[in-house]
């Protein structure tokens, strides 16, 4: 048998696993096609898919409002709930969990590829902050630093490495819709293994946990549970603070990078006629007041936001105020499911003179 | 180019193609140096990156060039091409000298320099005639030995170059692609695991435990954890790399030397290292250890001493070794640790011969005990001299001696205690099971084609999963 003849016999093979896999797997991604609210996301098509294999949905002409930050914007400032604010424009939430700023660069960098450039004028982005959003870590400060978004991007085989922080697609815009369906087929196994992968971790932390006892005796709120956590109690605010304060590393440490880095971002949207909204999102009141970043943070950013105002298309809102502990917050940064239209009017009090201008 | 690319396999696919086609003569040497370059040109992105390692090549060829003329040079060839490799790695030792003043490429210059006092030796004592020069280059570029060896002789890449020496008949191309799915199966899956272990444990190690402040049973079950997550790491990584060189070079129709027997079934650390990384220590066996071994002896007049200078020798040998790993102050260290592991081994065998008597020794040395616990020793020996090649530098610096020498001490007799308990049911799960291959590496049929697809595709989907595989270990050596 010739070498030639047994990479024939192999490379059929595969490409009918392959077409098997894709069969499988359309029927799981075929609902997602065109959807853009991040709020939607499962482990199937997670936000990170989403905005990498749907933003081309951004290219249609008409005025749009694309929300951006990390999970509080996510739960809090529904498309449904702000649209009626807004007639005639269509409201997107393309929030990233978890995402800081420099990720939200990189959102605006692959929504702006996706939009063509006469349709730039039409966009508002309104990204919602808070201190969490400026984390001063590794990935603020390396400009090569992978965030999940980029990873996401290499992940799927459908960009390559440049040697700059963005990746570069591997086929033209044309081709990448048909190289976009040819990756269904492992994103459906990758979700399998994250499936699988939730049931093992959670077992092996206990095994953890059982032979090395954590030395606080601090309650870890149950994720999953969100909806009925007990934010009051003193034991999840003492979680929850340490929590964000070990995130957040040495308060004398943390620098302006990520500032520096939103300064860029404005200054770049601004560049291409689209506007910015920058909204400083709420905190309860007790998260403000025990977190020794929070005062800071409102220091650093007004002291930007003073900077930028003068970046046509840039405009600020605070949303701090006129929240309630109880009745908004179901934990130290999140709404409470029933508290998001609340949250959607003061959003739209600060959107509208914006986008009338 | 990573060995998980795309581009890899595609650019494998070409090589073995041309390789199996292109017949004996100058186009062949040419082809083989096409490809050879076109791998090395991948590692940079400017050719300035090139020039120092080109000039190298060149430096190198020269001093053999010269050594073939004049015999006696030999030593100040040997001095000059290490010191060139020294300076251009910029060892800490020499950091007060200049460097060049522009980011330029390393990889494979120690293999590199291994090939060149391999030729620059044999070329001076007659051993083997002046290469040519497209065969030089041909040496010391192949695309598939370029990054970390194995090293080979370049009597037998000469002759595997010229013609394949591997049929490309169902038997050959099977053994040949099962090597290399299996190599791509360490590095894309159990090494994706190994390092997603290895940060979380580190995290705990410097972070939760205080490995530099604190010396408690949590900071040593922890560091004896990470230690051996290394060591497997290190091997699945290095090993499967391996595998898939060689694999590829059999389908290409080369025969590489292999590079690991087995080193989990070293018999004590001596043996080990006829297991690990084998053609590194033969070519230390082969240019350093003779030449010393064969110095001393010749100034000894005892025949008693002859085993010690062996034990002097072995010190020598595995002390260079060791600082051949890195750079920095750190290797010292891991050289001398070898060494003094090496040379204990050797005089534990001398004295213990001398004790029992050569017919007991070799008596004890069958006992399952005995193998196990030798085995146990080395192994834990191995893995906690190893931290050397992984550790932060912070937090060496924060550890004082008394606290590390005892926090090795512990894990050593911990990981003594895990590698005996577990060597002893890995012999006992052998003997009453009868493993057999469920998947045959042989046959030409469809049916065997089908099943290297389904693994072919598993490997594709897992790949995708674990997103990109760790960075070869050996490529910073």
């Amino acid at each position: 048998m010739s070498f030639a003849l047994y990479i024939a016999r192999i490379t059929a093979f595969l490409i009918g696993l392959f077409l098997l896999e894709f069969c499988a797997s359309y029927p799981l991604f075929r609902d997602y096609q065109g959807v853009l609210d991040t709020y939607a996301a499962n482990s199937y098509f997670t936000e990170r898919r989403m905005v990498i294999y749907n933003r081309e949905v951004l290219s249609h002409a008409g005025k749009k409002i694309v929300l951006l930050g990390a999970s509080n914007v996510i739960d809090a400032l529904r498309p449904n709930e702000l649209a009626p604010f807004f007639p005639g424009v269509k409201v997107y939430n393309m929030g990233l969990s978890g995402s800081q700023v420099k990720e939200t660069g990189e959102e605006i960098k692959l929504i702006l590829d996706a939009v063509p450039p006469e349709y730039h004028k039409d966009l508002t982005f309104v990204l919602g902050v808070w201190y969490g959003s400026f984390e001063d870590n590794a990935l603020a400060r390396t400009a090569t630093a992978r965030t999940e978004l980029t990873k996401e991007m290499l992940n799927s085989g459908l960009y390559r490495e440049n040697g700059t922080h963005m990746p570069t697609p591997r086929f033209s815009k044309e081709i990448m819709r048909y190289a976009k369906l040819a990756t269904y087929p492992f994103m459906m196994t990758s979700a399998g293994y994250n499936r699988i992968m939730g049931q093992v971790v959670p077992l092996y932390n206990k095994a953890k946990d059982f032979i090395f006892p954590r030395q606080d005796n601090i309650v870890i709120v149950n994720p999953e549970a969100r909806a009925d956590a007990n934010t009051s109690s003193a034991e999840y605010r003492d979680w929850a603070m340490n929590h964000w304060n070990e995130e957040m590393g040495p308060v004398q440490d943390w620098n302006n990078n990520s500032f520096n880095q939103l300064f860029a971002i404005v200054k770049s949207v601004s560049s291409t006629g689209a506007k910015f909204i920058l909204i400083d999102m709420p905190l309860p009141s007790w998260h403000r007041e025990r977190s020794p970043y929070d005062r800071i943070y409102q220091e650093r950013l007004h002291s930007y936001v003073e900077q930028m105002s003068s970046i046509p298309g840039f405009s600020y809102g605070d949303m701090r105020q006129n929240f309630n502990d109880s009745d908004d917050f179901q934990d130290s940064t999140h709404p409470r499911p029933k508290a998001t239209r609340h949250w959607a009017d003061r959003a739209a009090q600060l959107i509208l003179p914006e986008l009338a201008k | 180019m990573k060995f998980d690319s795309l581009q890899f396999v595609v650019f494998s696919l070409i090589a073995i193609t041309l390789l199996r086609t292109v017949p004996p003569g100058r186009l062949r040497d040419t082809v083989i140096l096409s490809l050879n370059l076109f791998f090395l040109s991948s590692f940079a992105s400017t050719p300035l990156q090139f020039v120092p390692l080109i000039l190298f090549v060149v430096f190198g060829y020269g001093i053999i060039l010269l050594a073939s003329r004049v015999g006696s040079v030999i030593g100040i060839a040997l001095l000059l091409v290490v010191a060139a490799f020294v300076w251009l790695k910029h060892y800490s030792a020499i950091a007060f000298l200049p460097t060049l003043p522009f980011p330029y490429l390393v990889v494979g210059l120690s293999y590199i320099l291994f090939r060149i006092i391999h030729l620059l030796v044999d070329v001076a004592q007659g051993a083997m005639r002046v290469p040519r020069l497209v065969d030089y280059l041909n040496y010391v570029f192949f695309f598939l030995t370029f990054v970390s060896g194995p090293i080979q002789r370049f009597q037998d890449f000469v002759a595997q170059a010229a013609k394949p020496q591997i049929k490309c008949d169902a038997l050959h191309i099977n053994l040949a692609v099962e090597r290399v799915i299996l190599g791509y199966f360490m590095i894309i899956v159990v090494c994706s695991f190994t390092s997603y272990f290895n940060a979380r444990l580190a995290l705990h190690l410097y972070h939760y435990h205080a490995f530099a402040s604190a010396l408690n049973i949590e900071t040593i079950v922890f560091y004896a954890a990470i230690s051996t997550i290394q060591l497997i790491h290190l091997y699945i990584n290095f090993a499967g790399y391996m595998h898939i060189c060689i694999g590829i070079g059999y389908l290409a129709g080369f025969i590489l030397p292999e590079n690991f027997d087995k080193p989990y079934k070293a018999k004590n650390f001596l043996d080990f290292w006829s297991r690990w990384h084998i053609t590194l220590s033969e070519w230390f066996k082969f240019y350093l250890f003779n030449p010393i071994l064969k110095a001393m002896s010749a100034r000894s007049n005892t025949a008693q001493i002859v085993p010690y200078l062996g034990a002097v020798a072995f010190f020598a040998t595995f002390f260079v070794m060791g600082i051949w790993h890195g750079t920095n102050i750190i290797f010292v260290f891991y050289g001398l640790a070898l060494a003094s592991g090496v040379t204990f081994n050797k005089l534990w065998q001398i004295q213990i011969n001398k004790w029992l008597g050569k017919t007991e020794y070799k008596r004890l040395s069958l006992q399952p005990w005995y193998v196990l616990l030798s085995r146990a020793s080395t192994l834990s020996f191995f893995t906690i001299i190893l931290t050397c090649t992984w550790i932060d530098p912070e937090q060496v610096e924060q550890l004082t001696i008394l606290r590390g020498i005892m926090l090795g001490i512990a894990t050593f007799f911990i990981l003594l205690i895990l590698f005996a308990l577990t060597a002893w049911a890995v012999n006992w799960a052998c003997r009453i099971a009868n493993w057999r291959r469920v998947i045959s590496t042989t046959g030409n049929g469809w049916r065997y084609s089908a099943v290297v697809a389904l693994k072919l595709f598993v490997l594709v989907n897992l790949s995708y999963i674990l997103g990109s595989s760790p960075e070869f270990v050996y490529k910073a050596f």
